[in-house]
């Protein structure tokens, strides 16, 4: 049992827990900067200083020891905080009435907090490059205030290690790669050090300007790009989606990829005009054309309601390709892929697909030493507790009887749900066609059905894209995007997910 | 009757915004004129030059040229009490976006690259002001007594300041009335 003092009141603990978590638990604010509470403290940045029995200390990365005795807010402290503040909006470009997260910035509202009304110390010192290269981020050194953040993001959380600090004292800049063009650089997008930098040094180039935080509706859902389902923050204003963030207090942690964050958002914009009719209004137009000889395709970026829905009107409903039937078997939750030792990666890019699962593994393998072996690699070993994890139908017959787990990935997000309520049977596999008029449902962008349609008197299709196979189609009706539907879908963990409607249809 | 208060204020590298804001105090003007405030070299009077002995001298924008730092040392003369007002004075605001280029850079682009620029004449004359090297927020130059930052401050956050100077107190700006934005 630690007993301490705080602001002379007494107190005890006996966990182990920094000072600042403590008066945030006690509900006594104290400012912090490089503060992050996803990630590991580093006490950089001075702002959350207290001062303990005479000497100054941190309170974000100083745990709670016996016999302290803590001030936070003497006029000492308040004064010290001013000029930590000071010392940070020196030197740089914080000259918020041209940065595009002005009254939308934690460091600013520091600036407020404490009053500040001016600069003491010269600024625009050292002027840096602006790195527009990215094709999501916009990178500007000249605002950031070396809390590095993003470096412990983009290493501890996403695992792809691409951001650090580079040279000394007013010079230090933040780099990718060490200091190669950002667009360039190994960076996957996954966009976290736009999330968690505390000033305008990394922005989306698809939010900016289209509303603070404040102004928008924040909606928590599961990302519907990819099987893996990961959560995610919306936020919205008016018909728009302004951003994605990740949603640290999900399953999946606060990781995210390129495709949940920002492809989403870039095709929502892209295709929900003219979409706002839901599958099921646009279903009642053509429940006269079904008859016996009618047959429906559906694939896996419906969700089980659509896919119930669609079963239960056609005399018989097939997958549009085919789902390894091992996904009902994957053995684990999302939690637990961090206990392997190797890692087995056949069929898939690590950095363009899956990408949550594939920060764990990158992070596991930095952080302990694991080991991942790309099956195309050639010969391999393994050692201490290993997973398989291959796409779909990779071949994976030479690997049977290697004492390992499998995880098979999907090819889309609720192809567990297409599984459990159709089945894996697809229409090239019947040969005897007695089905005249084809009804196929996706949200695939890249849809391959040429193949399949050729053999058909009538052919019907509900997209999302419905320019774009119009020629193949006697009638192509618009479907909504996955943010205008309330419904629930497997990730590939068996987790059933539900989210909710994001936007309302608007009435015609 | 409490000794009157007498302002003057200049307006250097900015855009008049602030000054606008000054004006948009509208019928707050007449109570400040009440509790005892005169104007000299302001917007009402026209006159550019701050009498000395002047109580309360606000300036408006930044220290881009030789002339408006004159002009702020001028101030600093002549005024008991400075204030600075909106973000160009407080901390150098819009047009410290020039820092980033040399004052070359920025005449050849103005004056020769400028697609609306025909003649390609660089202007000279020693009435003309010289650009200084960098833009500077006025407390680079001279010492300043009180901010009102804003772009532009709000005429509530201009009026806080002055009816508290009229009472011989210090302002201070919290909450709304304290924004760069
Ligand atoms: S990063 Fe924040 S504090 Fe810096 S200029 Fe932008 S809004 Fe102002
Ligand atoms: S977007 Fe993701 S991968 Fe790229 S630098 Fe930022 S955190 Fe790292
Ligand atoms: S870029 Fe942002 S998160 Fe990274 S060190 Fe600079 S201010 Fe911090
Ligand atoms: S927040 Fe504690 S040192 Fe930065």
């Amino acid at each position: 049992m630690k007993k301490f003092k705080i602001n002379s009141v007494e107190y005890s603990i006996d966990t182990e827990k920094t000072i600042f978590e403590f008066l945030k638990d006690i509900g006594i604010y104290v400012p912090t900067l490089c503060y992050h509470p996803y990630l590991r403290p580093i006490g950089s940045c001075r702002v959350c200083v207290i001062k303990d029995r005479g000497k100054f200390k941190n309170s974000c990365a100083t745990i709670i020891d016996d016999g302290m005795d803590i001030e936070t807010h003497t006029p000492e402290l308040i004064e010290m905080r001013k000029w930590i503040l000071q010392f940070l909006f020196s030197e740089r470009n914080h000259y918020c009435m041209y940065c595009c997260v002005t009254n939308d910035c934690e460091f600013q509202n520091l600036g407020y907090y404490t009053g500040l009304d001016h600069f003491h110390f010269p600024t625009f010192k050292n002027i840096f490059d602006i790195d527009n290269s990215h094709p999501y981020i916009l990178f500007d050194n000249n605002r950031c205030v070396l809390c590095s953040r993003c470096v412990r993001v983009c290493s501890e959380v996403a695992g792809h290690f691409v951001l650090s600090e580079n040279n000394k004292g007013e010079h230090s800049i933040i780099v990718a790669d060490n200091g190669v063009q950002f667009g360039k650089s190994s960076c996957t997008s996954c966009g976290l050090c736009v999330q968690v930098c505390p000033t305008g040094t990394f922005v989306d180039k698809y939010s900016m300007y289209l509303g603070r935080s404040w102004e928008t509706q924040k909606i928590g859902s599961y990302c519907f790009s990819c099987p893996v389902g990961c959560g995610i923050e919306i936020y919205k204003r008016g018909n728009n989606i302004v951003k994605i963030y990740s949603d640290w207090d999900s399953f999946t942690k606060g990781l995210i990829c390129h495709k949940g964050r920002y492809e989403a958002v870039i095709n929502y914009r892209k295709y929900k005009n003219g979409s706002n009719i839901d599958i099921y209004e646009n279903l009642n137009k053509i429940v006269k054309d079904i008859d016996e000889s009618s047959v429906a395709v559906v694939d896996g970026t419906l969700f089980n309601e659509e896919i119930e829905k669609i079963r239960g009107l056609f005399p018989k409903t097939f997958a549009l390709y085919k789902v390894n039937p091992k996904i009902l078997d994957n053995p684990i939750s999302f939690d637990e892929l961090d206990n392997y030792q190797t890692y087995i990666i056949a069929g898939w890019d690590l950095n363009k697909e899956y990408g949550t699962i594939g920060s764990v593994i990158k992070r596991n393998k930095y952080y302990r030493n694991c080991k991942v072996i790309y099956l195309d690699e050639g010969k391999f070993e393994i050692s201490g507790k290993t997973i398989f994890i291959y796409k779909n139908y990779y071949s994976s017959n030479f690997l049977n009887g290697l004492d390992c787990d499998h995880l098979v990935l999907p090819l889309n997000t609720n192809d567990v749900g297409l599984l459990k309520l159709i089945g894996n049977k697809t229409l090239q596999e019947i040969d005897n066609l007695e089905y005249s008029s084809l009804f196929i449902f996706s949200r695939d962008l890249n849809l391959n059905i040429s193949n399949i349609t050729g053999r058909f008197k009538r052919r019907f299709l509900f997209t999302i894209d419905v320019d774009r196979y119009s020629e193949l189609f006697d009638e192509v009706f618009p479907i909504v995007s996955e943010f205008e539907v309330k419904g629930s879908f497997y990730n590939l963990f068996n987790q059933l997910l539900c989210v909710d409607r994001v936007f309302d249809r608007e009435v015609v | 009757m409490k000794k009157k208060k007498l302002v003057s204020t200049i307006w250097c590298e900015g855009c008049s915004g602030c000054h606008m804001s000054f004006l948009d105090m509208d019928e707050k003007l007449v109570d400040l004129i009440k509790k005892g405030m005169t104007f000299s070299a302001t917007p009402f009077t026209d006159l550019k030059i701050p009498p000395h002995g002047t109580d309360i001298g606000i300036i408006e924008g930044s220290v881009a040229t030789d002339t408006q730092e004159e002009e702020v040392k001028m101030m600093r003369e002549r005024c008991k009490i400075v204030i600075a007002i909106g973000d160009c004075a407080v901390f150098g605001g819009i047009p410290t976006m020039r820092n980033k280029y040399k004052t070359t850079e920025i005449f050849s682009r103005a004056y020769k690259q400028a697609e609306t620029n025909h003649n390609q004449h660089l202007p000279s004359g020693e009435d003309i002001s010289k650009l200084l090297d960098r833009v500077k927020p006025v407390n680079e130059v001279i010492k300043v007594d009180y901010y009102i930052p804003g772009c532009p401050p709000t005429p509530e956050a201009i009026y806080e300041a002055l009816s508290k100077l009229i009472e011989d107190q210090s302002p201070e700006l919290k909450g709304k009335l304290l924004s760069y934005e």
